[in-house]
Order: C-alpha cells, then sequence, then structure tokens
C-alpha cells in the first residue's frame, strides 16, 4: 500500500474493477471527483484497490473519462477552464443514446458524481423541455399506464400548461 | 482509458423496447424535471401514473419558486399541502397574505415580479 495522503498533489494510482472484472488505473486526484471513491481512500489504510460491483467497465471507463478531463481541465491556468468544460461536456452528451444515458447517470450516482449527475440529468432535462405529451411518451418509450379519463382530469386541472 | 469501442451492447437487466427513463429512480426523475419548468412539469404529469410522486416532489416545485418563497408562504393565511400546491394556488387563484381584513391579493403584477409566472417564457 502506498502512503495515503489526501491532496491533490499525490500522484498515488488506484485501482478500479469494475463488475465484468475490467480494470482502469487512474490517479488519485481523478478518481476523488467521485465523491464515493473520495470516502473510501479517505478512510484510513485505504486499499489501492477499489471493487465496484455496481458499474461495468464500459461505463465505469466513460465516467473515468469525464473526471480526467475535469481534472485536467482545472489544473491549467485558470482562466477560460470554465468555458472549455462546458464546451467539453457538450461534446460528452450530445450522441449519447438513451442507453447509454440511463447507464452513465445510474453510474455516475451510484458513484456520487455529483457534478456530472447535473450534466446528465441536464441532458434529459432539455429532451423533455417544450414537448407535448405524446411527444414525451414517443422520445421515453413511455406507455401511459392511466385508467380512463384519469389523463383528462390532469389535463383539466391544469389546462394552462397544456395550450 | 478504454471505451467505446465496443459496440455491441450486453445487457441483460433491460430489454431493449423497454423505457430507461421508467427505470431511473424516483429522485433521479424529480432532479431531471426541476430542471424543466412548471408547464414542463405539469405535463410530464399526464404522461403516465407511474410518475406521480416523482412529479409532484417538492425537489422539483421549489425550483420554480423565488427564493424567497418561504418568507412568502409564512405570511400566507392559507396552508399548503406542497410547494406544488403553493406554486398553483399562487398562479390559479387568490391567496390572502398577512391576516389583511382589507383582503391583500397577490396581484398578476406582483405574480410576475416575484419572477415565478408560469406563462412567462421559460
Amino acid at each position: 500500500m502506498s502512503s495515503s495522503s489526501t491532496t491533490t498533489t499525490t500522484t498515488r494510482l488506484l485501482m478500479l474493477k469494475a463488475s465484468d472484472g475490467v480494470t482502469f488505473e487512474v490517479e488519485e486526484a481523478v478518481a476523488t471527483k467521485l465523491g464515493a471513491i473520495n470516502n473510501m481512500v479517505e478512510e484510513e489504510g485505504s486499499e489501492d484497490l477499489i471493487c465496484l460491483p455496481n458499474v461495468n467497465g464500459k461505463f465505469l471507463g466513460m465516467v473515468l473519462e469525464w473526471c480526467k478531463k475535469h481534472a485536467n481541465n482545472n489544473t491549467n491556468s485558470d482562466k477560460g477552464n470554465d468555458e472549455v468544460n462546458k464546451w467539453w461536456d457538450k461534446e460528452f452528451v450530445m450522441d449519447l443514446d438513451q442507453n447509454t444515458l440511463y447507464h452513465l447517470l445510474m453510474a455516475a450516482d451510484y458513484l456520487s458524481g455529483t457534478e456530472l449527475v447535473d450534466l446528465l440529468t441536464e441532458k434529459v432535462a432539455s429532451m423533455i423541455r417544450g414537448k407535448k405529451v405524446e411527444e414525451i411518451r414517443e422520445t421515453f418509450k413511455i406507455k401511459s399506464d392511466f385508467l380512463p379519463g384519469q389523463e383528462e382530469e390532469i389535463r383539466k386541472k391544469n389546462s394552462w400548461a397544456f395550450e | 482509458m478504454e471505451h467505446q469501442e465496443n459496440q455491441v451492447e450486453q445487457f441483460h437487466d433491460h430489454d431493449i423496447t423497454m423505457s430507461y427513463f421508467s427505470a431511473l429512480p424516483e429522485e433521479l426523475i424529480s432532479l431531471i424535471l426541476s430542471k424543466t419548468s412548471a408547464r414542463d412539469a405539469c405535463r410530464f404529469s399526464a404522461v403516465s401514473s407511474q410518475f406521480r410522486s416523482a412529479t409532484e416532489s417538492d425537489l422539483v416545485w421549489e425550483k420554480f419558486l423565488p427564493s424567497n418563497y418561504s418568507e412568502i408562504i409564512s405570511r400566507c393565511d392559507s396552508t399548503f399541502a406542497s410547494k406544488k400546491h403553493f406554486y398553483l394556488s399562487v398562479f390559479q387563484s387568490t391567496i390572502y397574505l398577512d391576516n389583511d381584513t382589507k383582503v391583500r391579493r397577490i396581484t398578476q403584477v406582483e405574480k410576475c415580479f416575484m419572477g415565478c409566472n408560469p406563462k412567462a417564457s421559460m
């Protein structure tokens, strides 16, 4: 076990093991962008190998890719970093299909990656905004499970929202 | 870091025809809706009854209220079952403030001033 300092200047490497056995060697400063990893690392005598049974390798890789970009951008000179991060975030979520979006969001939530959860929920929100009820159902393949008349009642109650 | 090269999806937990959105935990659905608008959240409540509690959540509706909403609530003469109830009361009916015998209504202008008029562009 290497000495465990929690400052961001250490180059301690962590080994993250996904549910399917895929492992990632990541700098501590990158992995600790995830709250769950940060908590584990802060425990005294923590192991360098961290098993994450709820995330598979594909999505853990994507989460870590995001962490790495943000960790790098944040250590560069300050000005313009927000812009760089924003641009990169936009690219990151641009072409995600719903399957990937779902698994990434679940992974980010499980790993307490608050900023990433924010980014992904914002992406989903953008897929809802301004859409009609039928369009939302179509977008997310949701089947209505209302009893006859129930939907009408909801529409009537807040008719301004359905104008 | 390796990723994305594996195009073959192997998921056993979800059928391809199933809605991924429906599989999200309630808190995440509420978080998503809190980033939309009152109009979107109302519409979403008509999508399917499975989202009922997520769309009613205070987590969602407090985001649509002005930051000083708790002060306004404390001055109201009536009580509200939820943040959604408060929000809709402000805009759909009359609410009375400060126990005023002259019956002080929140006017439409004030509602706009409060910054949470659902008819405004969102």
